[in-house]
């Protein structure tokens, strides 16, 4: 049955996508179509109209189908939901209705031509009148000016009121237009308040347009709705896509998140093409069972498209942060909702506008190394030193003739004897190139509304590359096609109809066996510079012949890796039906979703170059002598070209990546308003989510949402949500769950008695309390055990793999836990926000608390060793976060019209665990109850022993006490029971993520030009980045500053050991680095070309911006990581990378 | 008003319809289409053994347990300068803890992992989750022998012999590291406090001992010869049986009688009279089968002696021949390749990992001695005019295992061509002093190699260890010589004399030695060591070092004898000379050495708490009655 359903809605969607290629023609044509002429008098039409205290909206709705004209107002001016009126009329005269109405309102009606305008009646003024039913066109003109700027506005679009028949403002802000009297024209300009003129007998309308900064704040995307901004008591804050769109050359909407919005902090770690999408996390942690909030996109948790979407195509980001806000996602919702929200078509002309940029990547900050001579000093001091407990060692010691022969080498021979290589430069080149084109085309008429874009990313590789004699060039690169069409077709008059399409399709090249893909970049962090040359003279690769699996040769496994063409491709589909249901009851409204995604992965394409190693070679620096590995002739010992001997491979389905996605909802909206004053809604819906990948059984998921939201007057807010989920992790019990949660809301500025002040633009106070429950854990069927049948022994004594047994193993693979249930989070929140001074001051305060509860735990139970599997899970845990974010910015235009902005914003939020199962005798601050989650941990130092006295005087070390020396550090001995040992580690530092992040955001804009810095830095976090100096025998130390020495016993590091082993804690907190930091995350000058200029080319409007991404980093770490996700720290990863962004953006 | 309240309700009622028409209750109650229930898997023989047979894959194989292998933890061997990562050299140095994954053992070291890997990949096995694990699985199936009715009376006994085999051989296997524990023998429950106590020594291996007997009782000689087994003839030798039952009970009961054991449950640091009497006669039980042609099973002929730790060409066959009582499973024999076959020569002879394993010069010396039976003196660079040892020609006439075993000064290592001239000279064991096999990262440092495990032909000139060659590398767990060896032991110290024998076997302590040295082609024990049972005892030691070398006993022997501890047993040394004279390429025992001293390389400083290996902090700290090892 559910098969059936899915094939026909793929059937479906297939027929929607041909309809609308074939719309995408007609839609771009806009179809003028005139009305039939009304030539009757509004005293010769009759009508008739029952109506008992109805709204004017849908009287006037009743009296347009009878009449065949259609009445204009200005919806601000006139609220026409608002005003409501009696009249029950049997074959009236219009004009005798209108006159009614007119009695009962305080409104006048002007009949021009089909339209009734409607305005409000001054004093003493004829109700009903009749101007004119002459079709008398003529030519209108006029200039459009910013009212604020006083510069003429290119681009606003003058329709006719009722037509589609319109123009669009040229870049002096002129516009010339045929119109009647009686014709209402309609000004509108995006981020302007419209304005609508009705034309008298004027042949010059020069008008003004007010910028209208609240019309795009007005409306705030929440959960399954939007809200007017003064509305809204959740803790929500929004960005708009042209806000995004200034980052630099990102590729990905997650990066572009960064600083965007207080309260979502982002952690970046790698650089890899296509895989640069850094974690992110709202209000800090919260869960051990991860903290990555809900992402939806167009209403559908899509986070795959979301780490793939383009910047172009996104109108605006929410981000829901409070339980009002979060909790009618119920389950999926208690990490935070990111939703976003693509472009769609607004009504007016095609704008087409095209951007392309082209960004130069360099590589951020890896580790810095020494050089052979330096290395082979330290080495040597670090033999000299621990000569006592090693005295083999001394056979080691590197002499001073060959040391300075790594630096000094005498000719080709002593230098491929006697390397110094500098790995990053091998490995990596200056600079690599990302390229952006983007092109899109947006519109609509009454009927439909589209947008459509397409958007090619490029991004480059930063590793070297060279001759490898193969024929083909490995590496890494990215290519990435997005497209999207947004359509909304008004069917009827009541009946929209939205309909989605996007895809992504990127192809991504990667080293053809990714397994160990730190083989690629290893030896910038760790490969010695002493051991081998990457490529000799006679083209054999180095190699280190005597523990070639401790020192990778970067160069070499890139030349032989091959190549892996992994070529993802996803679709995404809505369809969204809204039915205004006003004919069974005003206000009422249906909208169903339906989604359905699929994604798809290739990989194995390529070049398959597994096994086929070339020579290698080493050179025994002590003897000169060469040992080769893989020699292809053994006899001459001289052919180093090998054959190509790789294969094409013509790649394979990827299962494991195949997504599958159908989600459904049905959602019933309810608003209404008594009088103006008192404006409800209730809100109900029920979705639903199967989804699948590979060959799992789907999961799915089902949520019953309800809503209600009062106000009166805009001034006091109330609101209530419950949510009723489903999971399949519970038992029939537990399974389903219902949470509720509400807020309060306080507009102070819509006061009467704050209206007289003139500093306060909005003031308003809002909390919010609530539930919100989550699954969000490992494992499935978590309340059930769980058997498999699979696999079986090798009993065999006899073949390389040995013969396996008759018998099929059966297994209980997991222990369920009928109890298990819903773990749920108390949010609580406390926000302001404000406006002063007519916009110059603004800003926002939240102060947030998310007690987390019944936590669930599916591993590190303290459960002993003994009980022989896998601790099933329970509700045992309790985290709590709290915090408050604050952000407050300033915009000001100077008289010169230069105008200034600034904002500046943190976010503050710590977590403690409360509960976590920890084992009873452990000591208190080696519990997690009490601590952050992922709190660091180190045994704690206390200076070093500078002698012999103070480290015999010292506390013993449970292991390898033997191998303490003076320059260590003093471990102390925490808990002062004599001995060093596991007991002794204690908290130290703070967690992974940072506890505090800043924002700040400078701005200066005049005329065409503007110049926009970013600023964003955390700090109160910690990072361990574990690379230890001369491991494994090998030449190999980091810049760690001074070395400790009788003379410098104020050292920065103790000298790393050569071959001892003091023990596992003798380094304390050394490698765990304060991972505060500062960057200038993005700059960036932009120029708006003189209008004059633009004009000749034929455009409407032409921008030429340079920006810059990551430009400058301040901060402790060696490297510029923020997190060691990725890539362990001592292995390194794709490097993080520094962009400079050079961009074009023309609008037709 | 009225009207605004009742619109305010109808639009509720219709948004509360919409969801009560759409609701179905069982959206979400999906039954997983691939469950496997519980019932299936003991209806029946075949479905049973299956459930049963995931416990061999519980038992961890110590020979290939990483990259390089280190589970020689006594005074027998030493690894190169580079392997400070081994568990061998973090035990040399005291720190047992290093067994532990949480500790820095990662995947070095048999003895614990991240989680139980019942899958086929050595490297990720552990003893101590995976014994865990089998136990639990053992006691389910145990519990629900009952639901086992489509079964011959046999089958079920071959099912619950093999469940009761190996929860007691799990319990066995933890408790000679870590004393006596909990036995448990009950899956236990999941939604209780877990507070289970530890037992003693002797408590936990009375039960060890009641399971292993009960097993021996159902379990047959040979799976081949029942109806049952018969669907897998000839494919049974992993197979547990009566044989393996015994084995173990022996061992259990031997090892519960020692004195490291004895001392933790009585508090008397000497054998334990009973236990040994009853390991004594258990081994008697197994021998006398074994010497009545019942079994399988018989002692390998010398000349394919070392075929019980590796074979060559012999399409991968799991070495250990008729010999072998009981081993872990393999999955790829070539796994060997990787690392573990080149893990006892320097590493520019054999291209593997630069730590390399190496025999203590203390451990050859003091164990390897005279063909002739008597040992070498104690200061060998004198000469010893009783045993004609003559430190010039220390090679000459050994014990013929010294040869089998061990790699000496001018062993010619490689047997086939060396191209490059100037490494010629690598063809022959260089160890004396400065010599190309002592160089200082990969070779040896004690001026010894071995070639009990691996093969000398595992170089890079021979490359034995090459896929064409199929050179499979495996120690056994047990084999036939040890059974012999711990009954000697056994018998000796329960019955009290060096002429007693067990109650259910006709030989004598030394009977049963010299049957194990016969086969390698040695005299009888000397009759110097027969005047008494300390005396002998000292021998028989000496026996086990030599007979059971590097097969990872050495380190439990010496702990449950209580001689960890003690001189000489606490130091590891090397063998330092020169070469003299010419060089005799063809026989290497004709070589003349001179300046020869013995240094020490290492001194393990122990002391009592290294007798047992620290539990996990994360059991431990759970609630006191699981307490800690004494002194960790």
């Amino acid at each position: 049955m559910d098969k059936n359903v899915l094939r026909q809605l793929i059937m479906l969607s297939k027929y929607v996508a041909y309809g609308f290629a074939v719309q995408l023609f007609f839609t771009t044509v806009l179809m003028a179509h005139t009305g039939n002429a009304q030539n009757n008098g509004i005293e010769e039409i009759t009508v008739s109209i029952n109506a008992k205290n109805e709204d004017l909206k849908s009287v006037f709705r009743k009296l347009e189908q009878q009449s065949q004209l259609n009445f204009t107002f200005n919806s601000s001016v006139i609220k026409v939901n608002n005003i409501r009126v009696d009249l029950v009329e049997q074959d009236k005269s219009l004009s005798d209705v209108l006159k009614k109405i007119a009695d009962q309102t305080q409104l006048k009606f002007v009949r021009i031509n089909q339209n009734i305008h409607v305005s409000k009646r001054e004093a003493v003024e004829e109700t009903v009148k009749e101007v004119s039913k002459v079709a008398d066109f003529r030519e209108i003109t006029g200039v459009v000016i910013d009212a604020r700027e006083q510069l003429p506005l290119p681009g606003v679009s003058v329709v006719l009121k009722g037509t589609t028949r319109g123009v669009v403002t040229d870049l002096d802000g002129k516009f010339r237009i045929d119109a009647e009297s009686g014709d209402v024209l309609v000004f509108s300009f995006i981020g302007f308040a419209s304005r609508e003129i009705l034309i008298d007998n004027q042949t010059v309308i020069d008008i003004t347009l007010q910028e209208d900064t609240q019309s795009l704040e007005e409306v705030v995307v929440i959960g399954y709705a939007e809200q007017r901004r003064e509305t809204v008591v959740g803790s929500v804050v929004q960005t708009k896509g042209e806000t995004l769109q200034r980052t630099g050359g990102v590729s990905n909407v997650g990066q572009a998140l960064t600083g965007a919005l207080p309260g979502l902090i982002t952690t970046a770690s790698v650089g890899t093409p296509g895989e640069e999408m850094p974690q992110i996390v709202i209000r800090g942690q919260n869960s051990w069972n991860g903290n990555s909030p809900l992402i939806l996109v167009d209403g559908v948790e899509r986070p795959e498209f979301f780490a793939q979407m383009d910047i172009g195509s996104v109108e605006s980001i929410s981000v829901l942060k409070d339980a009002s806000a979060t909790a009618v996602f119920g389950s999926r919702g208690a990490n935070g909702v990111i939703i976003v929200t693509t472009k769609r078509g607004l009504n007016g002309k095609a704008e087409i506008s095209a951007n392309f940029s082209s960004t130069m990547k360099s590589v951020s900050k890896i580790p810095g190394k020494m050089d052979s001579y330096d290395a082979i000093g330290v080495r040597n001091r670090a033999i000299e030193r621990e000569l006592s407990l090693v005295p083999n060692s001394w056979n080691e010691m590197i002499p001073q003739d060959m040391r300075l022969k790594y630096r000094f080498p005498a000719n080709l021979e002593e230098m491929e004897r006697y390397p110094n290589v500098n790995w990053q430069d091998v490995v990596f080149k200056d600079y690599a190139m990302a390229y952006n084109a983007n092109v899109s085309v947006r519109g609509g008429t009454d009927f439909v509304k589209y947008f459509s874009s397409i958007d090619y990313q490029h991004e480059g590789d930063l590793f070297n590359q060279f001759e490898t004699g193969r024929g083909y060039q490995a590496g890494f690169n990215f290519n990435r096609i997005n497209f999207r069409s947004n359509l909304d077709f008004q069917l009827t008059p009541s009946t929209k109809l939205g309909v989605n399409l996007g895809g992504t399709h990127g192809v991504r090249q990667a080293p053809w066996n990714y397994a160990f893909p730190e083989s690629y970049w290893n030896s910038a962090y760790r490969s010695p510079p002493d051991v081998f040359l990457p490529r000799y003279s006679d083209g054999t690769y180095g190699t280190y012949i005597p523990d070639d699996y401790a020192v990778t040769n970067s160069l070499l496994n890139l030349a032989i890796s091959g190549t892996n063409q992994i070529t993802s491709t996803r679709l995404s589909t809505n369809f969204v039906l809204e039915q205004d249901l006003g004919m069974f009851l005003k206000g009422l409204n249906f909208r169903g979703t339906l989604a359905v995604d699929n994604s798809f992965q290739e990989n194995n394409r390529g070049i398959n170059d597994l096994y086929n190693n070339p020579n290698t070679k080493w050179i025994n620096p002590l003897t000169g002598e060469s040992i080769y590995r893989n020699i292809l002739d053994s006899n001459t010992r001289f052919d180093f070209v090998e054959a190509i001997t790789w294969n094409h491979a013509g790649g394979t389905v990827n299962n494991g990546e195949s997504q599958r996605r159908l989600f459904y909802q049905m959602q019933m909206n309810y608003a209404g308003s008594i009088e103006g004053i008192h404006n409800y809604s209730v809100m109900g819906l029920l979705s639903r989510q199967e989804d699948a990948i590979g060959s799992i059984i789907p999961t799915y998921r089902e949520d019953w949402v309800f809503r209600g939201t009062y106000d009166y007057k805009n001034k006091y807010m109330v609101e209530y949500n419950g949510a009723y989920n489903g999971s399949e992790k519970f038992s029939a019990e537990n399974r389903f769950a219902f949470f509720s949660s509400g807020g309060l809301g306080w507009n102070i500025s819509e006061e009467g008695f704050m209206k007289n002040q003139s500093f306060v633009d909005v003031l308003k106070l809002r909390a919010s309390y609530g539930e919100v429950g989550d699954d969000n854990v490992g494992g499935r069927f978590l309340f059930m055990d769980e058997w498999l049948f699979g696999n079986t022994s090798q009993l065999g004594v006899i073949g390389q793999s040995g013969e396996n047994s008759p018998y099929t193993w059966f297994r209980q693979n997991a222990v369920g836990n009928p109890n298990v249930q819903w773990e749920t989070v108390y949010k609580s929140n406390l926000g302001a926000e404000f406006r002063f001074l007519r916009g110059l001051i603004h800003g926002s305060v939240d102060y947030f608390k998310d007690n987390r509860v019944d936590i669930l735990m599916t591993s590190g139970r303290s459960v002993p060793s003994y009980f022989g599997t896998n601790a099933p899970a329970a509700n045992l845990g309790r985290v709590v976060t709290t915090g408050y974010e604050l952000m407050i910015g300033l915009n000001r235009t100077l008289d010169n019209g230069i105008r200034l902005w600034g904002d500046f914003a943190m976010t503050h939020a710590i977590d403690q665990v409360i509960n976590r199962d920890d084992p009873l005798l452990r000591p208190d601050y080696q519990k997690q109850a009490g601590y952050q989650l992922g709190q660091y941990r180190s045994h704690a130092t206390a200076g070093y022993y500078n002698t012999w006295d103070e480290l015999y005087a010292s506390p013993q070390h449970n292991v390898n006490d033997g191998a303490k020396l003076p320059g260590n550090y003093y471990i102390s001995d925490f808990n002062g029971d004599g001995v060093v040992d596991d007991f002794d580690s204690a908290p130290y530092g703070y967690s992974g993520v940072p506890q505090n992040t800043y924002n700040t955001n400078l701005g200066i804009e005049w005329k065409g030009l503007s110049l926009f810095l970013q600023f964003y830095g955390v700090n109160n976090v910690t990072r361990d980045v574990g690379l230890g100096s001369l491991s494994n025998g090998l030449n190999l130390v980091y810049e760690e500053g001074t070395y400790w020495s009788k003379d410098n016993p104020n050292a920065d590091s103790p000298l790393p050991r050569w071959r001892s082993q003091p023990s596992p804690f003798n380094y304390g907190p050394r490698y765990l680095f304060d991972g505060s930091y500062l960057r200038l995350k993005n700059t960036e000058i932009a120029y708006n070309l003189p209008s004059e200029k633009v004009r000749s080319m034929g455009l409407s409007n032409m921008r030429i911006y340079i920006n810059g991404n990551n430009l400058l980093l301040w901060t402790k770490m060696p490297d510029d990581r923020e997190s060691n996700f990725g890539g362990p720290s001592g292995q390194g990863a794709y490097p993080t990378v520094r962009r400079i962004n050079l961009g074009l953006n023309v609008t037709f | 008003m009225k009207i605004y309240i009742k619109s305010i309700l109808r639009g509720s009622f219709l948004a509360g319809m919409l969801l009560f028409i759409s609701s179905c209750e069982d959206y979400l109650e999906r039954t997983p289409e691939a469950v496997v229930s519980e019932e299936l898997a003991f209806q029946n023989f075949i479905n049973f053994q299956g459930y049963v047979e995931e416990l061999y894959h519980c038992v961890p194989n110590f020979t290939l347990s990483n990259w390089v292998s280190s589970f020689n933890w006594g005074e027998d061997e030493i690894e190169s300068t580079a392997g400070t990562f081994t568990t061998g050299y973090h035990f040399d140095r005291g720190n047992f803890w290093r067994w532990q994954v949480a500790n820095g053992a990662g995947s070095n070291g048999f003895l614990d992992a991240n989680s139980a890997n019942t899958n086929r990949d050595h490297k990720n096995k552990g003893l101590w989750p995976l014994a865990w694990y089998g136990i639990r699985k053992a006691n389910i199936g145990l519990e629900n022998l009952s639901r086992l009715v489509d079964a011959t009376d046999e089958e079920r006994q071959l099912i619950e012999g093999q469940l009761l085999f190996f929860r007691a051989w799990f319990h066995f296997s933890l408790i000679q590291y870590f004393g006596g524990l909990p036995y448990v023998d009950q899956a236990l429950p999941s939604d209780q406090q877990l507070t289970l106590a530890r037992l003693n020594y002797h408590q936990s291996a009375e039960r060890v001992a009641e399971d292993l007997e009960r097993a021996a009782e159902l379990l047959p000689i040979n799976w081949d010869n029942t109806v049952a087994g018969r669907r897998t003839l000839g494919k049974n030798q992993q197979r547990i049986n009566k044989i393996m039952a015994l084995g173990y009970l022996g061992k259990n009961y031997l090892y519960a009688g020692s004195p490291l054991m004895n001392s933790e449950s009585t508090g008397s640091r000497s054998y334990n009279t009973d236990y040994c009497k009853k390991a004594a006669d258990t081994f008697g039980r197994l021998l006398q089968l074994v010497e009545g042609g019942e079994t399988q099973y018989a002692l390998l002929p010398f000349d394919r002696y070392l075929t019980n730790f590796h074979t060559m060409g012999q399409n991968w066959a799991l070495p250990g021949g008729t010999e072998a009582i009981f081993r872990s499973p393999y999955y790829s024999a070539n796994d060997s390749h990787w690392r573990i076959s080149k893990q006892y020569k320097p590493t520019f002879m054999d291209e593997g990992d630069p730590t390399n394993f190496y025999p203590t010069a203390n451990y050859v010396h003091a164990n390897f001695g005279m063909a002739n039976g008597l040992p070498l003196p104690v200061d060998v660079t004198q000469a010893d005019p009783e045993s004609g040892y003559d430190p010039h020609y220390p090679w000459k006439g050994r014990d013929p295992r010294f040869y089998a075993v061990i790699v000496y000064d001018g062993v010619k290592v490689v047997q086939g061509s060396i191209p490059d001239p100037n490494e010629a000279a690598n063809r022959f064991a260089n160890l004396h002093r400065g010599g190309s096999y002592r160089e200082v990262v990969t070779g040896s440092l004690s001026g010894y190699a071995n070639r009990k495990i691996s093969p000398l032909t595992a170089n890079k000139y021979d490359r034995a260890y090459d896929w064409g060659s199929s050179l499979h590398l495996n120690v056994p767990y047990m084999r036939l010589a040890d059974i012999y060896l711990m009954y000697a032991e056994a018998t000796l110290m329960g019955y009290n004399s060096v002429g007693a024998t067990s109650a259910t076997f006709a030989k004598t302590p030394v009977e049963a030695v010299n049957v194990i040295r016969a086969r390698a082609g040695m005299v009888d024990v000397h009759q110097k060591f027969l005047g008494s049972v300390d005396i002998f005892l000292k021998e028989l030691i000496r026996e086990r070092a030599v007979e059971l070398a590097f097969e990872s006993h050495r380190f439990n022997d010496l702990r449950r004898w209580l001689l960890l501890t003690e001189a000489p047993y606490n130091i590891k040394t090397s063998y330092e000379f020169d070469r003299a004279g010419d060089f005799n390429a063809d026989d290497p025992t004709q070589n003349r050495i001179i300046n020869m001293s013995e240094e020490v390389i290492i001194e393990r400083n122990y002391t009592s708490k290294h007798y047992w290996l620290p539990l996990k902090l994360a059991d431990v700290m759970l609630y006191p009655e699981f307490n800690q090892n004494p002194g960790w």
